[in-house]
């Protein structure tokens, strides 16, 4: 994974699959990704980055040093869209021009990478309540627990082998 | 019995009759056959045994355990989505249970190229009606329309085009709306509540979290399958499984059936495995309209348009197949929206959205090659003459919607393009380019990767589904299909899937 420098990685610098660099880049996408919202906390930020991180588990080691390369092309490529500093020194409404640069760019690369982030940040987004409630959605319909036809439950409990049962011979 | 990672604690060795690998659509009856007929089954599952209680209902719970790559798989160029299942039950477990048979047009094309003596109108017919029967499929009726699939009917009939209502196999369906995210309620008569259950009661085992590596073939014949189990979150390899097996069926699902193939090296002398790959492309139009519709409630697809679709004249070159389209926040969120203020305007309307995807019977060829151990790579990109048909289908799409009352309909291009009256959009959406990384193309019908045909010179299997240059080894999927079908493959898979295995049987 690449190493990004000079980075606020505070919150991000222990994740599993990106870097502290890649995280830091990151949770400045998702911040410029969601709907704006005044009062959604550093915390919150990080929260989804570190959800992200972990939806990354099990990913083809390819994709996933593509990611790397699509944030340290994001992040040091600003001045593609006219810009003098790196993505995440820029103030939020120049973030939002530079993804916007990517979102409709000629370049069918950086559509691409902006349209794999943007479908990461939606992702970590839309998972609780508070952001259901944004869209007038009442989320999942069995918040307390599962209340499943029982029949059904016992019958495809009955197709699992054993917890101690082992299937066919030793090698 | 289905046993998952937890019971596999050393590397193991099974003997059977028959190898199954994969349990949707295709491989579930091809399991549940030989058992039936007294044979021993181990059937490979790579996807986890998921039961009513697992489901979750939510997006970023259910894509990775129900689809291969959590729902991100792929074109290799990442152009086109490519959702394909995972699981005991395979695609069947997400799936949205619409019932189309393949039409006789499309059987007759085939017959005509391929011969496919073994599958003529009457017994491709009694299979069907089978299947149907064992699914409990039944037709919808005005009840089950939610909003969005009313506006569907609503916007077709205002505008004099045909359509109808689909058939489904669910029952006790109480209209929740997460069918693409696995049924908790246990409404849906897929390949796991119907054959694996018959499989599983009459002996067969299940190896779930295992993935098929190679078939093992000495000579001729194929002698069985090695596999391994892997973590189901991780990935990581656990244990070998090696199955000894006197047939083999590989029924893994148009992608990963010709990749296993190609990885154990069968023989292959027209180098045809994987090289004849169709998806079904789909894409979307949106529009929002004046009042709540609440579309991700109630069956998803329950109507469909056909004035795009005539499959038994090719001369008139109909092939666009229109449906209603929605799904969960998440979903909608990255396809329709853009970001921050622009993705808040949309989803504000998130009520009042509805959607309709045309997905077109594709002339397109593409192929699928192995990718590593366990994954497949997929070239394929929609040619000039299946974009046209795309574009159609937005204007046909967008044209219902407005006739349907839509306030403003969207083509979600990276620069949407927004219309809000009937005579805008011939001029907006009519000539819109369909480019890569541009707009959402999505495919959930993978097909014909692996073909069927009587000359092994022009197809990969015997219309009995048998490898043509093994003896006994055989496909049970959609990659048997000459061509795209042009509508959802699900009754067809089945129906093929008992007719392999008969057939196997016959040989076992
Ligand atoms: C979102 C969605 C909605 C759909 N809705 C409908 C619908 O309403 N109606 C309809 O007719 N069709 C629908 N389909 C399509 C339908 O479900 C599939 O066409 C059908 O299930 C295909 O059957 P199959 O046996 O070819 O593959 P699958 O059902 O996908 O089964 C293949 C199985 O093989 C397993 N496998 C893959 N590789 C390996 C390996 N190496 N080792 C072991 N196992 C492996 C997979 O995990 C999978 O479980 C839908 C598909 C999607 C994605
Ligand atoms: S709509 Fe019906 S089949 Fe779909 S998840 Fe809800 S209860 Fe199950």
């Amino acid at each position: 994974m690449l190493r990004l420098g000079f980075h606020d990685t505070a919150g991000v610098d222990d994740l599993e699959h990106l870097s502290a660099g890649g995280g830091s880049v990151l949770r400045s996408v998702v911040d410029t990704v969601l709907p704006p919202d005044a009062n959604r906390s550093r915390e919150k930020l990080t929260e989804h980055v570190r959800f992200i991180d972990g939806y990354l588990v099990g990913m083809d080691p390819a994709d996933l040093a593509q990611l790397g390369w699509l944030l340290f092309g994001l992040e040091h490529g600003t001045i593609l869209a006219g810009k003098l500093r790196r993505f995440t020194r820029l103030p939020p409404a120049d973030r939002a021009d530079v993804l916007q640069e990517w979102r409709t760019s000629s370049i069918g690369l950086r559509r691409l990478g902006y349209r794999s982030l943007a479908a990461l940040g939606i992702l970590a987004f839309y998972r609780d309540d508070e952001a259901f409630a944004t869209i007038g959605y009442p989320g999942p319909l069995m918040r307390e627990g599962w209340v499943g036809p029982a029949e059904a439950a016992a019958r495809y409990d009955a197709l699992l082998a054993p917890a101690d049962a082992e299937p066919g011979s030793a090698a | 019995m289905i046993f998952g990672a937890d019971h596999v604690r050393s590397d193991r060795v099974l003997e059977a009759d028959l190898c199954v690998v994969g349990s949707g659509a295709g491989g579930a009856p091809v399991a549940a056959e030989a058992v039936a007929a007294g044979k021993s089954v181990v059937v490979l599952e790579a996807g986890r045994f998921w039961r009513p209680k697992d489901f979750t209902q939510l997006e970023h719970e259910m894509f990775p355990r129900l689809f291969h790559e959590k729902g991100g798989r792929a074109t290799r160029d990442k152009a086109v989505k490519v959702h394909q299942g995972k699981g005991v039950g395979g695609s069947t477990l997400h799936n949205i249970n619409l019932c189309k048979p393949l039409p006789m047009a499309i059987l007759r094309h085939w017959k005509a190229e391929h011969g496919l003596e073994a599958l003529d109108e009457a017994t491709a017919t009694a299979l069907f009606d089978e299947v149907e029967t064992r699914l409990g499929v039944t037709t919808l009726t005005d009840n089950d329309l939610n909003h969005n699939n009313r506006v569907l009917k609503e916007g077709a009939e205002a505008l004099g085009y045909p359509g109808g209502f689909l058939r489904h196999n669910r029952t006790g369906c109480m209209g929740s709306g997460f069918c693409e995210l696995g049924c908790p309620f246990d409404a849906k008569n897929n390949a796991l509540k119907v054959f694996i259950a018959d499989a599983v009661a009459g002996g067969a085992t299940v190896l779930a979290d295992t993935w098929a590596v190679r078939v093992t073939l000495d000579g001729r014949r194929a002698t069985g399958v090695e596999a391994v189990v892997r973590h189901p979150d991780t990935g990581a390899t656990l244990h070998r499984v090696t199955v000894k097996a006197k047939a083999v069926c590989v029924s893994a699902s148009a992608t990963a059936t010709p990749s296993l193939l190609r990885r154990s090296g069968v023989d292959d002398p027209g180098a045809l495995i994987g090289s004849r790959l169709h998806l079904h492309p789909g894409t979307a139009v949106a529009a929002v309209f004046d009042r709540d519709l609440d579309s991700w409630q109630g069956i998803p697809q329950s109507w469909e348009c056909t004035e795009l679709l005539d499959l038994e004249d090719e001369s008139k070159d109909l092939r666009c197949w229109l449906i209603a389209a929605f799904a969960h926040p998440a979903g909608v969120g990255s396809i329709l929206a853009g970001f921050g203020a622009d993705h808040a305007r949309w989803m504000k309307d998130f009520k009042r959205i509805a959607a309709i995807s045309p997905m077109v019977h594709d002339h397109t060829v593409g192929r699928v090659d192995p990718r590593g151990d366990f994954g497949v790579s997929i070239d394929y990109w929609p040619d000039e003459a299946d974009r046209a048909q795309l574009r159609r289908g937005l204007v046909e799409g967008a044209r219902i919607l407005l006739a349907a009352g839509a306030a403003r309909v969207v083509v979600p291009l990276s620069t949407p393009v927004e219309v809000t009256s009937a005579d805008e959009v011939d001029r907006l959406i009519g000539s819109i380019p369909i480019e890569r990384h541009d707009i959402d193309i999505t495919a959930v019908h993978p097909m014909s990767s692996v073909w069927m045909g009587d000359d092994p010179a022009t197809s990969c299997c015997d219309s009995r589904g048998r490898y043509h240059h093994a003896d006994n080894l055989f496909v049970a999927d959609t990659s048997l299909y000459p061509t795209s079908i042009g509508i959802p493959p699900q009754i067809t898979t089945y129906a093929m899937g008992l007719h392999v295995g008969r057939a196997i049987v016959a040989t076992l």
